[in-house]
């Protein structure tokens, strides 16, 4: 499970304990996320160190507020070499994300329909 | 909680964007989110903001270029920004302070700070703008001193009407200098309109004179046998080419395109050719103390067309006062009626016509007088025109006169009644226009006291001791007809408790 529920408590909390919100903002995740894995595999491709980091970077913010660590410090991780310009192999790293960000997809989309009862659909 | 306040959310990811917006509207607060820098700041130059959460990462147009922007534009200047950066990247959270940011947060934030920040931020805003909202109306208060200083009272070019709505120190002092100046211009106002009673009151002594001297030298001329046409256009060209010939040296004429060329034949119409005609014509049928009587009357017809026009303001008093003046016209005519003739009596009849073209006069020159063309010019024009238009009749008529070679009584005659008849239309003008066309028309009453006076003089004629009754109940009447009050914009004090 890559979400933490300490952390959909904290954002519940912070927008004021409204659920259709918080659905709004899940799935908000969930319908940019194809984007995202879009982008960065293509970055990665065409070796933009630049595009890679800065899309990494969209994920983590993302990633830590759902509590997914993994997902956070793996692009903690790329976002960090990427400015440095050692990333080893980028499409291999590109991959990694993507199939983390998948996984806080498939999540995210479970939570709304279980949890929230599909509140934002 | 603090004080609402309305806050632009600027993230290139839809998901913070959310969260922020969320965030932000469970706090109380208006919020709008973009997902760009370029759009951030279209947006804030387009509406007010109070306060901006930035990201720092975006493609295309970064925050920290964003913040740079917002500096170098006054509109958006003192808007408040706090980053959004994440914990392990404070190098960029501290470039964006420097570049003007208030505060930063990180991506994950904490509700509790959130709030304290965000509420923090807008109270420090709205002190900040109360503070410059004061420094603003010290300002105005400053230059509205300065105003008072250069004498000008007028409270309406004070600006202190928002001020005076203030309920501190700051809106008293804005009250006690309305109220001041309020005193000071109402008094200024009054004496003011005194001044330009008096001077119009000289105005009317002096047209009178000048143009009640035209009645017995036009009796005069007519005994020397020059006829009426002949003589209005001798008058009007002579008046004409002074006039023309003082605009020009001044360069006041206009250019002939400017000129509305049927306004000066309606205006030469009247004031020239059918009314000096008239009075030339008549000059030599009737008595010029009987003839001077008569132009009175256009205080009267001048009123009356006035008031149905609603040109001038009807009141009971100034209504009185062209009945006094009238009253001191019956005396007269009572006084002269055991001594004239029936056919003069009809000649009399037709000469009303002369008052009622001055009266019309009066009216056309008050309602549509070009405001572009001079007094001088205007009455040259005028004068121009109406000799044209009198030496087409003159010679059609056979009353053309050719001036002899060397000037003798009958040129000297004509040309004390130009200058006369200029003069006469160059004050006649100024008062209509400055005073309004009533007040203008009680020239006519020191007309008849002048003609009289002059056809004593120069003619030899007499009037009873009715006659200086007759001048008091017309002073009196001209006192109660009064100038046309100001068109100046009356402002009352600024109002507001104190």
């Amino acid at each position: 499970m890559s979400l933490s529920h300490d952390a959909i408590d904290r954002m519940r909390k912070l927008i004021g304990g409204d659920d259709d919100v918080l659905a709004d903002i899940m799935m908000s995740f969930v319908e940019e996320a194809d984007a995202l894995c879009e982008q960065i595999l293509s970055a990665a491709a065409k070796d933009d160190l630049a595009g890679l980091g800065r899309t990494a970077h969209a994920i983590k913010s993302s990633a830590r507020d759902f509590g997914d660590i993994g997902l956070a410090e793996l692009c903690a991780g790329v976002e960090l070499a990427s400015r440095q310009g050692a990333v080893i192999d980028p499409p291999a790293a590109a991959r990694d994300i993507v199939a983390a960000c998948r996984a806080l997809q498939r999540a995210l989309s479970t939570y709304v329909q279980q949890e929230l009862s599909g509140a934002a659909q | 909680m603090s004080r609402t306040g309305f806050i632009l959310v600027v993230d290139d990811t839809r998901t913070m964007r959310a969260k922020m917006a969320a965030a932000a509207k469970a706090l109380g607060h208006a919020c709008e989110a973009v997902d760009g820098g370029a759009a951030a700041l279209e947006f804030m130059r387009a509406n007010a903001v109070d306060a901006v959460l930035l990201d720092i990462m975006m493609p295309e147009m970064d925050g920290f270029e964003v913040l740079a922007a917002m500096r170098a534009d006054p509109r958006l200047h003192d808007i408040p920004v706090i980053v959004i950066s994440a914990l392990d990247d404070t190098e960029s959270a501290v470039r964006a302070i420097e570049l003007g940011a208030e505060d930063f947060l990180p991506k994950n934030f904490d509700p509790v700070i959130f709030r304290a920040r965000v509420n923090t931020l807008l109270d420090k805003k709205y002190v900040r703008d109360a503070e410059k909202d004061y420094l603003h109306e010290v300002g105005l208060l400053a230059k509205a001193a300065q105003i008072l200083k250069s004498g000008n009272y007028n409270p309406s070019r004070l600006g202190l009407s928002d001020i005076g709505k203030r309920q501190d120190a700051l809106g008293d002092l804005a009250r006690v200098f309305a109220d001041a100046a309020q005193k000071v211009y109402e008094r200024e106002r009054r004496l003011r309109h005194r001044i330009k009673t008096l001077q119009g009151g000289f105005g009317l002594v002096i047209l009178g004179l000048v143009w009640g001297l035209v009645v017995p030298l036009s009796r005069m001329a007519h005994e020397m046998g020059v006829p009426p046409l002949g003589l209005a256009f001798w008058t009007s060209l002579l008046g004409g080419l002074a006039g023309i010939g003082i605009s020009a040296f001044r360069r006041e004429l206009p250019r002939p395109d400017a000129i509305p060329w049927r306004y000066f034949i309606v205006y030469a119409l009247l004031g020239a050719v059918v009314s000096e005609s008239l009075l030339f014509f008549i000059a030599g049928k009737v008595e010029a103390t009987i003839v001077s009587i008569i132009v009175v009357v256009e205080g009267f017809m001048v009123f009356t067309i006035a008031a149905a026009m609603k040109l001038e303001q009807p009141s009971l008093g100034r209504f009185a006062g062209i009945l006094l003046g009238l009253l001191g016209v019956l005396l007269i005519l009572y006084d002269k009626s055991t001594e004239v003739s029936v056919h003069t009596l009809l000649w009399i009849i037709a000469a009303l016509s002369i008052p009622l073209c001055y009266a019309v006069e009066g009216i056309v020159l008050a309602s549509k007088r070009p405001e572009h063309i001079g007094a001088i010019p205007s009455v040259g024009i005028m004068q121009l025109v109406a000799a044209v238009i009198l030496l087409f009749l003159a010679v059609v008529s056979d009353q053309f006169v050719y001036p002899s070679l060397w000037p003798g009584r009958v040129e000297l005659t004509v040309f004390v009644i130009a200058i006369a008849s200029v003069v006469a239309n160059l004050l006649f003008l100024h008062l209509v226009t400055g005073l309004g066309s009533v007040f203008a028309s009680q020239s006519s009453y020191f007309t008849t006291a002048a003609g009289i006076g002059w056809s004593m003089l120069l003619l030899g004629e007499t009037l009873s001791g009715w006659i200086w009754v007759a001048l008091a109940l017309m002073g009196a009447g001209l006192l109660l007809v009064g100038a046309r009050r100001d068109a100046e914009l009356e402002v009352g004090p600024v109002t507001g408790a104190s």
